[in-house]
């Protein structure tokens, strides 16, 4: 409408001296976290292991600072030879379910490397969604989702740990054939060389669509060529079903794997909900903090923030909606092989109570939190309910990755499992500043961003 | 029956839909309280131009989406634990998680019963006369043309006062439908 345009010509869109603000946060966050995460290793690295009553004072110190091959190599046939005799001895044991007991500095670091994984994951889902529908409200936001989703060359590096040390959380990596028949078919898929060939390839999709929607986006702000657009959105179709089979693979591979034995068709789903409701609330914070320092102030108002904010609500519904799909079938089929992994989670206090945590705080809390549009307008609001989502995020990981280890009652929780979160957070805020700093922060020629800034909800 | 000819309501025409906003909210300020605009499609931020305040619809959404999941809850309760007592594959016979997706089908379909028959409600309808329909121009409505109407259950409502006013106000043409 004539009455609403909106004058860009004063609008600030560099990120410049915020991406030192950014970096320095980043910088002590790394520092802080990496320091304590090798203390903690030293000190109570071993801790773990003692309190399950195995044999293996070395190599729990191991585990901290050096994973030689030596250490490693014991560490397989020591637990491989357990499996024998936990075997012969009772049945109901958990050693012939399909997942490692013994806790190791791997299980934090997979907390938090599917965290950020699952933020930039939900970037380029933002990108390649806005194509595929021609969405006009979103064009003022695709610039920021685009320079997170190049977070993907970071996770890739980030990736190489938990590929050399496979063993540390996956029983399959380390397992020997006739335990268990349903991990003896899945092995064809289940190995080693099949599992670092897939990550090459989710990360070869991730990394050449969310590099290709970037350099073509920031190409049009110098030419402002409408054919830009007609060809980002000519291949979004392929793009959209090699993400949806990439994500929900990986989802499989890095979580539900952890249970060798369980299955769950609808967990890349589950996994896939994670990442679009972690990556929006992440974008609420990062557009109320961008124009808290004076960016983007005019491109983005409170129909965009409207807009952001009911995304963060209805994934946080259809979280919900798939995590009972999936809890109830399980439920009422009452099958032991699809109830096993739900059992580690029900029989124990803590994981119980951990279980109705999720169910009000990940879900009926912020759902009614969230309701109104008034909640979802208002800066303060909106960022107290997105720090709040991006906290359960975490809380929803640690249940999926942490019971796998519990041999009975006891908590597992260890300050390194917040230590390697912080470092993790250090560098992620690290690379997303220098990502975002790299280009300006709208793609000011899109011949669609008239329309958001015309946008208004009805 | 000679009734007499009484003046219910004055019709102002408007061009464009810029017109319709000034003039909207001049009418506003005048302190009309019953009168409404009338265009051809949804015009963005005319609302508050015309002091429209903020609907209590979602509030009936909302008892409508709680009484349908109490509802689906104590009525799953009521014919499977009480009146008809029925043991299936060894659950509970009153356990939650069988219940919720009918107290989730529930919820949303009261929630959109709360949202149909209270905007109906609420906008009094439906109502299958009113008096705009005796003018032709009026037609014009649901094709090019924006209207102001003003009716005569208003208390400053003044058939020649009113279509001064919205002359004054750019309307390319004014008239009083009679009852």
């Amino acid at each position: 409408m004539a009455g609403s345009r909106i004058d860009l010509s004063n609008e600030n869109m560099e990120l410049g001296s915020l991406s030192r603000n950014a970096t320095s946060v980043g910088m002590i966050l790394l520092v802080v976290g990496l320091v304590a995460t090798l203390a903690m290793g030293a000190l109570t690295g071993g801790a773990g292991h003692d309190s399950l009553g195995h044999d293996g004072g070395a190599h729990g110190e191991d585990h901290g600072a050096d994973h030689g091959s030596a250490a490693h190599d014991d560490h397989v046939d020591d637990h491989a030879g357990e499996h024998d005799s936990a075997h012969a001895g009772h049945d109901d044991h958990h050693h012939a379910h399909g997942y490692i007991s013994e806790r190791s500095w791997l299980h934090p670091y997979l907390i938090s490397y599917c965290y950020f994984l699952a933020i930039t994951i939900g970037a380029l889902f933002f990108v390649i969604i806005h194509h595929l529908v021609r969405a006009g409200w979103s064009s003022s936001l695709r610039r920021i989702a685009e320079g997170v989703s190049q977070n993907f060359i970071v996770m890739a590096v980030l990736t190489i740990p938990i590929l050399l040390n496979l063993g540390e959380v996956y029983q399959w990596a380390v397992y020997d054939v006739g335990h268990d028949p349903l991990i003896d078919v899945k092995q064809a898929y289940l190995n080693e060389g099949a599992f670092i060939t897939r990550f090459v390839a989710y990360f070869a999709v991730w990394i050449g669509f969310s590099v290709f929607f970037h350099r073509m986006s920031v190409k049009q702000d110098e030419t402002g060529d409408p054919a830009i657009s007609r060809k980002m959105g000519l291949a979004t179709p392929v793009a959209v079903l090699l993400f949806a089979l990439s994500v929900s693979f990986a989802g499989f591979d890095l979580l539900m794997s952890l249970d060798a034995h369980w299955f769950s068709t609808i967990f890349g789903v589950y996994f896939f909900a994670g990442c679009v409701l972690s990556w929006h609330a992440f974008l609420a914070l990062t557009v109320i903090w961008l124009q808290k320092h004076g960016r983007l102030v005019r491109s983005i108002n409170s129909e965009h923030l409207q807009d952001v904010g009911k995304m963060v609500f209805a994934f946080t519904i259809f979280w919900a909606y798939v995590a009972f799909s999936q809890y109830m079938l399980y439920w009422y089929g009452n099958i032991p092989e699809e109830t096993g992994w739900y059992l580690r989670r029900q029989t124990t206090f803590t994981w119980g109570a951990w279980g109705f945590f999720l169910v009000f705080g990940h879900f009926a809390v912020p759902f009614l939190f969230l309701l109104s549009k008034h909640v979802k307008r208002r800066k303060t609001t909106l960022a107290v309910g997105a720090i709040w989502m991006l906290l359960v995020h975490w809380c929803d990981l640690y249940y999926l990755v942490m019971p796998q280890l519990m041999s009975g009652s006891e908590f597992p929780f260890q300050m390194i499992d917040v230590t390697i979160f912080l470092a993790m957070t250090g560098l992620y805020l690290i690379t997303t500043a220098w990502f975002l700093g790299r280009a300006p922060l709208l793609a000011k020629r899109d011949p669609k961003l008239p329309e958001a800034l015309a946008f208004h909800n009805a | 029956m000679a009734k007499e000819a009484r003046p219910v309501l004055v019709l102002g025409e408007f061009e464009d839909a810029e017109t319709l906003m000034s003039a909207a909210e001049r009418v506003r300020d005048e302190g009309f309280t019953h009168w409404d605009c009338y265009t051809p499609y949804p015009v963005h931020g005319l609302d508050q131009k015309m002091g429209i305040r903020a609907t209590a619809l979602p509030w009936l959404v909302l008892g409508g989406g709680l009484t349908g999941c109490t509802v689906g809850f104590l009525m799953q309760w009521f014919m499977n634990a009480v009146d008809y007592k029925f043991l299936i594959s060894g659950k509970p016979l009153w356990s939650v998680p069988a219940n919720i997706p009918v107290s989730f089908e529930l919820t949303i379909l009261f929630s959109a019963f709360g949202a149909f028959f209270g905007m109906l409600a609420m906008n009094g309808l439906p109502r299958f006369y009113r008096p705009h329909f005796r003018s032709e121009r009026f037609r014009r409505a649901t094709a090019d043309r924006f209207f102001i109407g003003i009716e005569g259950r208003d208390r400053a409502f003044d058939p020649q006062g009113n279509q001064d006013l919205l002359s004054s106000l750019g309307a390319s043409h004014v008239e009083v439908v009679e009852e």
